[in-house]
């Protein structure tokens, strides 16, 4: 008698509990977001982010590269020349300079090979709109490393108006008083300058016309917010510029496209990596990494997250689902063609 | 016969399972609590607020940031002092007064700003102890890229500020000169500093000549836009009252100039 009634007793429950425990299941998974891989390309002109990459900046040639927060220099230069130390001239060939704090140095047409940085760094790299008249496809670029950076540069020839050369502030040359030193390179170039810097430092490029600054594969370690607070309103501002600005979320094969004066929050989880950044009209990113939060929206007060729910991957592998589903029914079903349900 | 949905040892398993979820429950509100922790940047002390936030990064002029006299290279762990004179001016001059420190090149969004305590007017003032370990050696900020900056808003909206001194221990105080720090708005190719006092006299302070080498490259710029800079400048045998600070600087490639007038009470 049990035996008969059973089935009908528990049966309305299991379809309702599948029912709501289906619904319940689909509620959350549209709740839930997973990390999941993003590929962005965005136009900015400014990026702060840490990072443990030993090595940043390729070759460049630089009409100046201003460096605040010298530490340590060396000069070897091919030929003696007449150097400015605190106003008295000396001839040298070999320098040795010493910074003070807030000591910076100018080069001039100088070609940099890219610099080493020490352990973890926080790194800011900024775009900045032309000042002045400025030549066609003549940019600026500056980057602010919080962390010791180490690089080693080359004097280029003199080109025009353009003269090799160096000015310094605030530093010691070769044991003597804090003051300020200048000289001209070798006119042919050739001159060798290695510098390392205090924990916080700035680089600050010219750079030469058909020049492009860049890098690949630097390790983006901690969340990335892609924009800045004005002075005095405290008010919070874009960093995107035109162009294609686009987060891929590429398990889902879903896109979504920022407006220029969007705010945007990428928080990476892993692997998280600056494939490729180019300094042209803006800096140009290729991002790619696991991330556990994409937040986009007009306002600091309106971000919102466009992370794919667990339902959208759910939904993008309904392929797998649906051989599960038929592999089950194929057991059931032979199960219940060998009557085991049934003797259960 | 009675079907069962589980069998016994699945449902000991459940029961078991029961008991665990308390603790994922109590573990995801411990880490939501701990996240909270880490997400709420600032940290109250009896005497300031300290922590991080944003800071402003797009640029006015000329933004000044510290404004110091002495101001030691401390080790970590340093216990600091920061002391300046407040001078006697309105009544209500004691809500206006400020002290607050940022990084000179902010790297970690580092802010403090002390609480308001009865500030004595026409006196000496001292802030402290401001214990580094606290957040300063935490966000591995180094002494000299810590700006610190006093002053008041004066009725008519305008600021003054005053000079700091800062230090552990009040045998540092020795130097004499003023170091005024500032973010530039504009890539600048050279800047004039000119002082003047109450009364609008020109007072000669030992400004410096700031410019680049433009026999190395015409369109040289001595510093770029959003750089933290700095000059010093000595009014230690001038009387105390306000003196005017105006910055004048020249932009490259341009016939343009920049200034701005900045306002700072002096006292010997």
């Amino acid at each position: 008698m049990n035996a008969t009634k059973s089935p009908r007793r528990w049966l309305p429950w299991t379809i309702a509990g599948v029912w709501i425990g289906t619904a319940l299941a689909g509620v959350i998974a549209t709740r839930v977001h997973p990390p999941t891989v993003i590929a962005a390309s965005l136009n900015v002109r400014r990026l702060s982010f840490r990072t443990n990459a030993d090595r940043i900046l390729g070759p460049g040639n630089e009409e100046q590269l201003l460096v605040s927060g010298v530490r340590l220099l060396q000069i070897h230069m091919n030929k003696s020349q007449s150097v400015d130390i605190g106003g008295s001239k000396q001839q040298a060939s070999e320098l040795q300079i010493v910074g003070e704090p807030f000591a910076s140095c100018s080069f001039y047409q100088v070609r940099s090979d890219g610099f080493d940085l020490n352990g973890d760094s926080v790194l800011t790299m900024g775009w900045d709109q032309a000042a002045g008249e400025r030549p066609a496809n003549a940019s600026s670029f500056s980057f602010n490393v919080h962390g010791s950076l180490k690089g080693s540069l080359t004097s280029q020839a003199a080109a025009g108006a353009l003269v090799p050369g160096f000015t310094c502030t605030r530093v010691r040359v070769n044991g003597g008083l804090p003051g300020e030193v200048e000289s001209k390179l070798s006119p042919q170039g050739g001159d060798s300058i290695s510098l390392t810097t205090f924990t916080d430092s700035r680089l600050d490029f010219d750079l030469a016309p058909q020049t492009d600054i860049g890098d690949t594969q630097i390790p983006i370690l901690g969340e990335i917010r892609f924009w800045q607070v004005e002075p005095g309103t405290e008010d919070t501002k874009t960093v995107l510029l035109a162009g294609e600005n686009k987060v891929a979320f590429e398990n889902v094969h879903e896109s979504f496209t920022l407006d220029e004066a969007d705010l945007l929050l990428i928080v990476p989880k892993s692997d998280f990596y600056l494939r490729r950044f180019v300094v042209k009209d803006g800096i140009h990113l290729s991002l790619h990494g696991v991330v556990k939060e994409v937040r986009a929206g007009p306002g600091a007060g309106a971000l919102e997250t466009h992370m794919p729910s667990l339902f959208d991957h759910v939904d993008n592998t309904k392929r797998f689902w649906a051989v599960i589903l038929v592999v089950v029914s194929t057991v059931i079903g032979f199960l219940d063609r060998v009557r085991w349900l049934a003797n259960k | 016969m009675r079907l069962r949905l589980f069998p016994p040892e699945w449902a000991a398993m459940f029961d078991c399972f029961g008991i665990r979820v308390r603790w994922i429950v109590v573990g995801v509100f411990l880490t939501m609590l701990e996240a909270y922790a880490q997400v709420q940047g600032p940290k109250q002390f009896s005497n300031r607020v300290e922590g991080t936030r944003p800071v402003p990064t797009a640029l006015a002029q000329f933004t000044p940031i510290a404004l110091t006299r002495n101001a030691i290279h401390f080790q970590s762990n340093a216990k600091l002092y920061v002391r300046f004179f407040v001078p006697q001016a309105s009544a209500n001059l004691k809500q206006r007064v400020f002290l607050k420190a940022i990084e000179r090149q902010d790297s970690s969004n580092y802010f403090m700003e002390a609480k308001s305590p009865p500030w004595k007017l026409a006196d000496w003032n001292v802030f402290g102890p401001w214990p580094t370990r606290d957040v300063i050696d935490g966000l591995g900020i180094d002494a000299d890229n810590l700006a610190v900056l006093a002053g008041y808003d004066e009725d008519n909206s305008s600021r003054v500020y005053l000079p700091v001194d800062i230090y552990e221990d009040d045998k540092q105080l020795t130097q004499h000169t003023y170091t005024f720090h500032f973010i530039a708005g504009r890539p600048l190719q050279s800047l004039e500093v000119f002082v003047t006092n109450a009364v609008g006299g020109r007072v000669d302070a030992h400004t410096p000549t700031l410019k680049c080498n433009t026999v190395l490259n015409p369109n040289c710029s001595w510093c770029k836009a959003g750089s933290a800079q700095s000059f010093t400048f000595n009014l230690s045998s001038f009387p105390a009252g306000e003196y005017h600070v105006r910055l004048v600087g020249y932009v490259p490639r341009s016939l343009e100039s920049i200034s701005e007038d900045f306002v700072l009470y002096h006292h010997p």
